[in-house]
């Protein structure tokens, strides 16, 4: 299955996944980017990033990082802002 | 025309054969502002007052505090509780008396904006708030400034180089970000040493001409991991700030 991303960092890839999942979008997204969206440690979500299945943030959702995909969903993943100086 | 003195100090600048003497005369006629002289403005303003940037605008409402001393870098304990713009005037003057500082002890705002930038060739992000970003990128895109966007957070930096009417501007990036308030972020000092160095360089390429500057390309770095993501952005149409009316 196809899922189209929108990001304010790398434009709006398409992502070929069989059984996609938000985590295994992710992990396809780290490689393209070569940039880890996951924390090393805990594989929680990078703090710099969030993520949103249908504008729910994916920690909203019951089966949370895991949730299962389906046709005409909407993942958008946000680099936030860095607003220290 | 650089005197004997500048071309003395300059030296290993006008040695660099894209940069040479015209790039160091185009330096010397440039007005550059820099917005907050706090860990990103301490750095940045020292090596754009090094560098030879013949005037510098440093603006900011900020007192010296103990707790600024780990990173940024113009102050001492015996400037605690002085005004950072006057210590930094001194500090800046005292490396490089060829540049001419002016010193703003003011808060930006909507009302004041359009004055601070005025007569800026390049405007410097040295804040520590998003607001006043946003403030800035709106007066830098309406008023054709190239604005040189810097944020730190942790051992997270980010920088991107807002050409207007050429690239997105940071509303185009963050306008729909959600932020997280914290009172206060931590970090250690190489973390806005490291971004406010890169956008030194973006703000020399920029004035002399040189190299291809950061414009439509994010740059993200994590100091955790050491990965850094470059990502071209693209602007947005219907943003409220740059997009098509």
């Amino acid at each position: 299955m196809k899922v189209k991303v929108k990001t304010n960092f790398f434009g709006q890839p398409e992502i070929e996944i069989e059984m996609p999942t938000l985590r295994k979008v992710l992990l396809e997204l780290s490689k393209k980017t070569k940039f880890s969206i996951f924390a090393p440690k805990n594989e929680e979500v990078h703090s710099d990033f969030k993520v949103y299945l249908n504008g729910v943030e994916y920690e909203a959702l019951p089966h949370g990082i895991d949730t299962e995909l389906k046709d005409g969903d909407k993942v958008e993943i946000t680099m936030v802002i860095l607003a220290g100086g | 025309m650089l005197s004997r003195k500048e071309f003395d100090r300059y030296n290993r600048q006008i040695i660099f054969p894209d940069f040479d003497e015209r790039g160091q005369k185009k330096l010397k006629n440039s007005h550059v502002l820099i917005a907050g002289v706090g860990g990103l403005g301490s750095l940045s303003s020292t090596y754009l007052t090094r560098a030879g940037i013949g005037h510098i605008t440093i603006v900011d409402n900020d007192y010296v505090e103990l707790s600024d001393l780990n990173r940024q870098i113009l102050y001492q304990d015996e400037n605690i509780g002085e005004r950072k713009v006057d210590s930094a005037h001194k500090r800046l003057l005292g490396m490089n008396p060829h540049v001419e500082i002016t010193p703003i002890f003011e808060k930006i705002q909507k009302e004041n904006v359009l004055n601070i930038v005025k007569g800026a060739q390049v405007v410097v992000d040295g804040l520590d708030n998003f607001e006043t970003r946003f403030i800035l990128n709106s007066i830098c895109v309406k008023k054709n400034i190239p604005f040189i966007y810097g944020g730190i957070d942790g051992l997270n930096g980010a920088i991107t180089t807002i050409i207007p009417g050429k690239t997105p501007c940071l509303a185009c990036l963050f306008r729909n970000t959600p932020i997280e308030k914290k009172d206060f972020l931590p970090v250690f000092g190489f973390v806005p040493g490291f971004i406010a160095s890169l956008q030194s360089m973006e703000t020399i390429k920029l004035l002399a001409n040189i190299g291809i500057p950061l414009a439509g390309k994010l740059l993200l770095f994590d100091g955790k991991t050491g990965e850094f993501l470059l990502s071209n952005v693209n602007r947005d149409k219907d943003c409220t700030v740059c997009g098509e009316e």
